[in-house]
């Protein structure tokens, strides 16, 4: 509830988890870096390549405009350029993307905003971390140690009852098909990353005793080899985790697919946005739509396959073209 | 409180043998996950030792199977050496037992009848005495105890001869190896052979007493068991004969030395091969320790050999020995994979500059050393046998054998330069490197003796000659190689070996085979990730044409260094020393090798040149950056300090008559600087003709009264002839000077041709008989028709000249050309002399304008040459006085 009487008529329960100890048998290391590369690569921070806006409104209608950047804007910071609108699309692209790698599926309550008549004037884009579907229904399940508000000193704990959510409200957003697997993939790499075992550390024993004797460059292939396995569909270099162990070609030929992974999500990410889009213009009244401009296409990738195969590319030339900061970048859209 | 060891094993091993099963993911993540357990690695750690186990019981059984296939050779030769003595033995035998009971008694019969009346013998009667005879030879009943005389007698036989064979290695071990370090003395004591020896007289002695035995517990032998005790007896009594023999062998360092490189190949030919023992690193590290042991041994025989005063022979062929070693060894070792451990592991201190890392951030959190790496020493062997060969020759060296001495050196060489071939930079290195420590120790020793006899004078010379030949040589085999490359099949044949990974690589230049060998491992990877090899064929052959070009720029650029940084300074070393003669043939060697990189680095570039066009943008790594023009100025650079050294060194060579036994030093030098000035005046480069021609003079006139003392037998035309020959060298350079002032406007040459001469004649005692004798010389030159030993070489030098003098126009680019020059000479002599190139010599323009000008030269005639030259220039000067064009119509004297 707002002092002018606006309030947000949302059907998810908000809520908040206390801080848990770490678990250290976990690195995660691998998994958050392949989120972070992709969240960061997805969509320019400021939402402008070249100093032109990536996510354009059709029609460009500066009230809907207004109110899809209310909707999305815990998600975008500002623009140098004072393009807010695409700007916070790209924030919510790349906050979305960086979970999605991770979970393989999103859900977002689109929960409007109402005067005091009760009449709907704006929508709040909510993401739903812990929801199921039960009888057509989206239901939120609330975690056990949930608290009803973060700043307080005495937090109260939160009725752990599931919560129905709307079907009217509710936005699903899942991988594209030929990545539904990753993020499975990349769950099995949770543990890897790390210098050296833990069982080496009783190695450092000054008495020498219980020493178990183990091999560093076969542990390190190993790991090289599954990193490079489980992100084969999705093409992304591990931080160059095995760069050594693969020819350049080898890894041209993935940067080229992390770049197709990346394009696909786009497309999913701004599918979702207008789906989001549909939502919110059903309940606040109008109708609008977003397009992607500026960014690499799949056009680009096919000819710069084709270049590569015949020996016409060069890295930092592919690397420069596939750069969504580059200066001056125009694509035909 | 901790679980006993055996539950917190047996714990591991439930969760090892469960936790595939709990990681999601491909077989890569819970091969990672199995490894992130410590039991996984504690049952790796039991496996690879029931592994080893196997494993050494296998290389047993194997070395106990080579011992007896040694052993079959050993008793294969035995047999074939005793083999004709034991066939005579017995049929001596035979003989004796036919004529004792055949022969004599029908001999003694035929005596008795024939006192009668003897009647013909009818031929039956002569077949029933053959038979007989046979019958005769057949065993008998044995006599009585003879079983039990023949097995005491073989009991003592065997029993002596283990003593003799005792004794004699006593006597080799008490003299040869008693004072030996025991690496050395295991040579003796592992010998297959005596070992052989041992077990076959110690069996047959065995068998005898045994044999005793049974006699005394009433068992009986029969004639079958008889012939085998005789044999075994007579062949361990013949094969002493040769044994005893090779028993002394272990006397003679050579014959030590190639049983100890016997050794060394079979321990190489352990490794090298693709079988189950090759691949443990454990018996790869035992052959390596074997072979290293058995270096040990030869570089101790070499230290016995020195200490003994062995003959230079010997020494010779230990070091003959070794190279060859080294050389079968270079091309046995390529199969042996780079990571093996018969590689020795040396310790690699990183680069705290440029080998950062979690290294760094540990050493210095810890505040300790970066810890350093055990690399494989890929020419341990090289190096240790290098040292080897290094101390063989310095002790020939200082024996003053200089003969034995060479050969070794030569053989050294001729590894050198199949480095060079094989484009095996670090071993063509190594080699270098053997050489250049033999002639520091060579300056240490006076090679050149004065003393001794004609061989040791001839070879003491040899030593340094040889060693500087180790860079021709080399540089003619990689121009060899350069000149046999066939870049597209060798580049195909990368790029299948690649993918093939059966394929032998050792016939691939070094750094491409490690290339290959990484691209291999890549392959690997990508299989396991996508299925199928996916990088083109074409970037793996740009990554072989870079890295080829890398070897070649390379093996040129080593070659280059080694000239740049041994040949001057050693020159120098040899002439500070008084070594001048040597001083000298390493000069020349200098000289030839810097002509042999000339070609190298023409052939290089082109190929590398050839090898660029497989460079591909795509596969983006640094091209080798060559410059072929840099390659040039360093060989001139090092041409022109040769070229010094030897103007430093002329004055003090010996102007002796030479006698053919060695190399004529003075008249190389006096050519060798002839020419030098030649190039001099075509490069434009007055600095050389500045240092080289005063020194070029004195030498002409030195020359000059060697050739005199040369032909002092000789009729005196003859004589004059000859002699001034040399001097006409001089005055054509000289002349060469004077047209270069005049025409091209170069008046350095000729100012410090006139200086020279000023000062010269200045001193000289009479001047007036110098000048005489140069112009008599040039006049009876003209009037003979014959070709004089040096008019070749000096017209050869008009075609080198004509090219400078052709850019700018002073004379036709070809011989038969009559195209007017473009610029008319300045001076009327030097036109009149461009405009009668080819009957002209230069040589009338020294006498004409100076020697001739000179006051001391009043009263002397002038030669035809110098006197048409003046009239020629007096028509010249009329022409110009009188207007008319030079080259045009009515020009006289004009021939263009």
């Amino acid at each position: 509830m707002t002092n002018s009487g606006v309030r947000l008529d949302r059907a998810s329960i908000s809520y908040y988890l206390p801080t848990t100890g770490n678990d250290y048998s976990e690195t995660n290391q691998y998994p958050s870096m392949f989120a972070d590369d992709v969240a960061k690569k997805l969509f320019p921070v400021g939402g402008e390549v070249g100093r032109e806006a990536v996510f354009q409104l059709s029609p460009n209608d500066e009230n809907v405009s207004g109110i899809i950047e209310s909707a999305f804007a815990r998600y975008g910071g500002r623009s140098r350029y004072g393009r807010e609108f695409s700007s916070i699309l790209s924030g919510f692209g790349n906050q979305t993307a960086h979970s999605l790698v991770s979970s393989g599926a999103e859900t977002f309550e689109v929960a409007p905003t109402v005067d005091a008549n009760g009449k709907a004037i704006g929508s709040l884009v909510l993401r739903l971390p812990r929801v199921w579907k039960f009888a057509g229904f989206t239901w939120q399940t609330i975690p056990k140690n949930a608290l009803a508000d973060a700043h307080s000193e005495n937090p109260k704990p939160v009725n752990r009852r599931p919560v129905r959510i709307p079907r009217d409200r509710v936005v699903h957003m899942t991988l594209p098909q030929e990545y539904r697997r990753v993020p499975s993939g990349l769950r099995a790499l949770r543990h890897m990353g790390r210098a050296v075992p833990d069982f080496a550390i009783q190695n450092l024993n000054p008495d020498g005793t219980d020493r178990i004797p183990y091999d560093v460059e076969e542990l390190r292939g190993i790991e090289q080899r599954a990193v490079a396995s489980i992100t084969q569909s999705t093409g992304w270099n591990g931080r160059r985790t095995f760069d050594d162990a693969v020819t350049g070609y080898y890894t041209m030929r993935r940067f080229l697919r992390f770049e197709e992974f990346k394009i696909r999500l786009r497309k999913a990410v701004a599918g979702t946005i207008n789906r989001i889009l549909a939502v919110a213009g059903a309940t606040v009244g109008f109708t609008a739509e977003v397009s992607l401009h500026h960014l690499p296409t799949l056009e680009e990738t096919a000819a710069s396959r084709n270049d590569l195969a015949a020996g016409r590319l060069d890295f930092r030339q592919m690397m420069d073209q596939y750069s969504i900061y580059r200066r001056g970048r125009v694509t035909s859209q | 409180m901790k679980a006993p060891k055996l539950i917190r094993r047996s714990r591991r091993l439930i969760w090892l043998a469960v936790a595939p099963f709990l990681h999601g993911g491909n077989r890569w993540t819970r091969k990672a996950a199995r490894r992130q357990e410590a039991g996984f690695w504690l049952v790796r750690n039991s496996i690879s030792r029931v592994r080893f186990k196997v494993l050494s019981s296998l290389f047993r059984r194997r070395h106990s199977l080579r011992e007896r296939l040694t052993a079959t050779v050993v008793a294969r030769r035995i047999l074939r050496a005793i083999f004709l003595p034991v066939l005579l033995a017995v049929g001596a035998v035979v003989f004796l037992v036919w004529f004792d009971q055949s022969l004599l008694p029908a001999l003694l019969d035929y005596l008795e009848r024939a006192e009668g009346a003897i009647p013909p013998e009818s031929a039956w009667t002569l077949v029933e005495r053959a038979l007989s005879w046979v019958r005769a030879i057949a065993p008998g009943q044995p006599a009585e105890g003879a079983h039990a005389a023949l097995l005491v007698t073989g009991a003592q036989v065997t029993g002596a001869f283990l003593g003799l064979y005792f004794a004699a290695i006593s006597v080799v071990a008490g003299n040869a190896y008693g004072d030996v370090p025991p690496d050395l003395r295991s040579v003796l004591i592992e010998d297959p052979v005596g070992s052989f020896y041992l077990k076959v007289v110690g069996f047959t002695g065995g068998t005898c007493l045994f044999g005793l035995g049974m006699l005394a517990l009433g068992y009986s032998f029969g004639a079958g068991s008889a012939v085998v005790f005789a044999i075994l007896g007579a062949a361990s009594v013949l094969s002493f004969i040769k044994l005893g023999k090779r028993v002394f062998e272990f006397l003679d360092p050579e014959a030590v030395t190639s049983s100890l490189a016997s050794d060394i190949a079979t321990a190489v030919n352990s490794v090298a091969g693709t079988g189950l023992l090759t691949r443990d690193r454990s018996i790869q590290a035992h052959h390596q320790a074997i072979a290293a042991r058995k270096l040990d041994a030869w570089d101790e025989m070499v230290s016995v050999s020195i200490g003994r005063s062995q003959s230079a022979s010997a020494l010779k062929n230990i070091g003959q020995n070794t190279v060859l070693l080294l050389r079968w060894y270079s091309e046995a070792k390529l199969p042996i994979p780079r990571e093996s451990y018969w590689f020795e592991r040396t310790l690699e201190h990183p680069s705290y500059l440029l080998d950062g890392g979690s290294n760094l951030t540990s050493a210095l959190g810890a505040g300790v050393w970066m810890s350093p790496k055990m690399e494989p020493d890929q020419l341990w062997l090289e190096k240790r046998a290098g040292e080897i060969i290094q101390r063989v020759v310095v002790a020939l060296l200082e024996q003053g054998s200089n003969g034995p001495c060479v050969e070794v050196v030569e053989s050294l060489n001729d590894w050198i330069a199949r480095s060079a071939h094989q484009l095996r930079v670090s071993q063509m290195e190594m080699g270098f490197q053997i050489a250049r420590r033999i002639g520091s120790a060579a300056r240490a020793v006076p090679a050149e003796v004065r003393e001794g006899t004609d061989r040791d004078r001839r070879y003491g010379l040899a030593v340094p000659d040889c060693l500087a030949r180790a860079i021709p040589h080399a540089a003619g085999f990689l121009n060899r190689r350069l000149g046999a490359l066939a870049l597209d099949q060798l580049l195909e044949d990368a790029s299948k070996a690649t993918m093939d990974g059966s394929l032998p690589l050792g016939e691939f230049p070094p750094r491409l085979r490690a290339n290959i060998e990484s691209f291999r491992i890549e392959h690997s990877v990508e299989r396991d990730i996508e299925g199928s090899i996916q990088t083109p064929s074409w970037f793996v052959q740009h990554h072989a044409a870079r890295l080829l070009s890398v070897d070649l720029r390379t093996t040129f650029e080593s070659l280059l260094n080694e000239a740049e940084q041994w040949l001057p300074s050693q020159a120098k070393l040899l002439r500070e020393g008084g070594a001048v003669e040597s001083a000298a043939m390493l000069i020349q060697r200098g000289l030839e090798s810097v002509s042999k990189l000339e070609t190298n680095g023409e052939r290089t570039d082109s190929t590398l040149e050839k090898l660029k066009l497989r460079r591909v943008k795509t596969a983006g790594e640094e091209w080798p950056d060559v410059n072929p023009e840099q390659w040039k100025e360093r060989l001139r650079v090092l041409r022109l300090g040769l070229v010094k050294e030897l103007v430093q060194l002329t004055p003090l060579l010996s102007t002796d008559p030479p006698s053919g036994d060695l190399p004529d030093s003075f008249g190389f030098a006096y050519s060798t600087l002839c020419d030098a000035m030649i190039d001099a005046l075509k490069d434009m480069d007055a600095t050389t003709f500045e240092l080289v021609y005063p020194i070029l003079v004195p030498s002409a006139l030195r020359a000059h009264d060697r050739v005199k003392s040369e032909l002092a037998e000789s009729p005196a035309e003859n004589v004059l002839y000859f002699s001034t020959d040399v001097m006409l060298d001089v005055m054509d350079i000289s002349g060469y000077a004077y047209l270069w002032k005049f025409s091209l406007g170069k008046e350095r040459f000729w100012d410090n041709v006139t200086d020279v001469w000023d000062d010269l004649l200045s001193r000289y005692r009479k001047p007036a008989d110098l000048i005489r004798l140069i112009a008599g010389g040039e006049d009876f030159h003209n009037q003979r028709l014959a070709t004089s030993p040096r008019s070749e070489i000096r017209w050869q030098w008009r075609g080198r000249m004509r090219q400078p003098l052709a850019d700018k126009g002073f004379a036709p680019r070809r011989l038969v050309s009559r195209t007017l020059p473009n610029v008319i000479a300045i001076d009327p002599v030097a036109s009149t002399y461009l405009q009668h190139w080819e009957s002209r010599k230069a040589r009338d323009l020294m006498l004409s304008e100076y020697l001739l000008k000179r006051p001391e030269a009043g009263g002397i005639p002038l030669p035809r040459g110098v006197d048409d030259l003046r009239e020629g220039a007096k028509m010249v000067s009329d022409n110009r006085a009188s207007g008319r064009v030079e080259g045009g119509p009515g020009f006289p004297g004009a021939s263009w």
